[in-house]
């Protein structure tokens, strides 16, 4: 996954906070999504459009970890809401 | 103070969480007191605020306690967006039919008024469609798999006199459609057909529909909380307050539907319940001279509250229904309702005699209090 592609959130994806995460739903499906902490601030920092690196970046402010570490967690995080159709590339339109 | 004015007390000081001028002091509640209070916040859709509030250092609980409240407000929030799913669904269906629709109270509050809409939780969706459409959105909601819980009494009287009916779908998720916003007089002086003049956009999950704009959202809160049980909930007292104090309201506009609606008393008590509930003070949009209601209006309201179990509410819609035609038409839907209302109202049941226990209880009323109906206030 290139760290400098700009990624936002699904805009037809419904969710809430939950206390300990967020809960995601498809408008199609039945089912939904549970994200864990970590997992609901990437998915609020992707509101607006934003790459890897700096997602990593702002993680690594609020949380004030190692670099390294964090960029990889978000760029594992952000793998898998796109393999879920619930955060998409940003195309600049 | 009693269990239940205890119990009133903590659901109140969550509900004001986060409004200006509500007490600071942290609500500390013991482990033993929290497996009521849990049980009554989900109850009371309240979870949202509880946890902003537990977050915030508002309300102290244990570390279990929290951990139940999350679980709890969780709950809920896979609830509102199952409804919202469906909004998603029946909003396709209706665009498919050409019947515009306004979506009212719960996904509106929580996503236009409050700042963060896991602090508004809802139970079903309120719709709201033209009395000319209503016929057409029963039987898109129909050929979704949705059932009407409970007939209309005569036919044709849901266009005349009805507010809502509430469909439950295959899963169990209710939608509640409306053709007016409340029952009884104050259903006929709000006017339906004014209500899709006073709309914004409210976009969800990348679509957009329409929402009541702030100055008619502040009415419907107000008629809600004022009018919607003798005992008002404090969720609904919320949005009250949430609205004055996040609303784009136009005042010109407000004082100007107060009085050609006959809202004047309603606000009034709105905003009094409000204050009083939530130990706030809220900044009044309208002038006392605003606020001044007729006799008539008084009489209204009064009609809801204190003389609610006894009839007082179709009694006032009587004497709010326009024309001899009308009113007659009114009670005879009353007096007579089919047998597949009474049967649905009922559980199965058709009795004229369980029909008529209301007005019965109504007579009774009134020779034992004298001849005159009261409009006694109650505090509430």
């Amino acid at each position: 996954m290139p760290d400098r592609e700009r990624y936002r959130r699904n805009e037809q994806v419904l969710w809430r906070r939950t206390g300990d995460g967020a809960v995601l739903a498809r408008p199609d499906g039945d089912g939904f999504e549970r994200l864990s902490p970590t997992g609901a601030a990437v998915w609020e920092l992707l509101g607006e459009p934003a790459s890897v690196e700096s997602v990593a970046g702002e993680l690594a402010e609020i949380f004030e970890g190692k670099g390294s570490t964090i960029d990889d967690d978000v760029a594992s995080i952000v793998e898998q809401l796109v393999e879920r159709g619930l955060v998409e590339p940003d195309d600049g339109v | 103070m009693s269990e239940l004015e205890a119990l009133r007390a903590v659901e109140r000081r969550i509900a004001s969480f986060g409004l200006p001028g509500a007490v600071e002091q942290p609500l500390e509640l013991t482990d033993e007191r929290w497996t009521v209070v849990g049980f009554l916040l989900e109850l009371r859709s309240l979870t949202g605020l509880a946890l902003a509030a537990a977050q915030g250092g508002a309300l102290r609980i244990s570390r279990d306690a929290t951990a139940e409240l999350v679980e709890r407000h969780r709950a809920q929030m896979l609830h509102a967006l199952s409804l919202e799913r469906l909004l998603l669904r029946v909003g396709d269906a209706f665009g498919d039919r050409q019947i515009p629709f306004v979506v009212l109270k719960g996904p509106a509050l929580a996503h236009a008024l409050y700042p963060d809409p896991s602090w508004r939780p809802f139970g079903d969706l309120d719709l709201l469609v033209r009395t000319p459409d209503w016929r057409a959105a029963c039987s898109v909601l129909a050929g979704l798999g949705f059932r009407r819980g409970l007939p209309e009494p005569v036919a044709g009287f849901d266009e005349r006199f009805g507010k809502a009916a509430t469909h439950t779908g295959p899963g169990g998720l209710q939608i509640d459609l409306h053709r007016a916003l409340a029952l009884g007089p104050f259903g006929v002086w709000i006017r339906p057909e004014e209500l899709f003049d006073e709309v914004w956009e409210l976009r969800l999950g990348g679509r957009m529909f329409l929402r009541l704009n702030d100055t008619a959202l502040l009415l419907h809160a107000a008629v809600h909380a004022s009018l919607g049980r003798a005992e008002p909930l404090p969720m609904p007292v919320r949005d009250v307050a949430q609205v004055a104090l996040a609303g784009e309201v136009d005042r010109a506009r407000l004082a100007d539907l107060t009085r050609r609606w006959h809202l004047a008393a309603v606000v009034g008590d709105a905003f009094a319940v409000a204050e009083r509930h939530l130990g706030v003070t809220l900044e009044r949009p309208l002038t006392a001279d605003d606020l001044r209601a007729t006799a008539r209006e008084r009489r209204a309201l009064a009609s809801y509250q204190a003389s609610r179990g006894v009839g007082g509410v179709p009694l006032a819609m009587l004497r709010a229904v326009p024309g001899l035609r009308n009113k007659s038409a009114y009670v005879r839907s009353l007096v007579m309702p089919n047998r597949e209302f009474m049967a649905a109202r009922a559980g199965g049941r058709v009795s004229y005699v369980s029909r008529w226990r209301i007005p019965l209880r109504w007579m009774r009323h009134r020779i034992l209090r004298g001849n005159r109906l009261t409009t006694k206030h109650t505090a509430r």
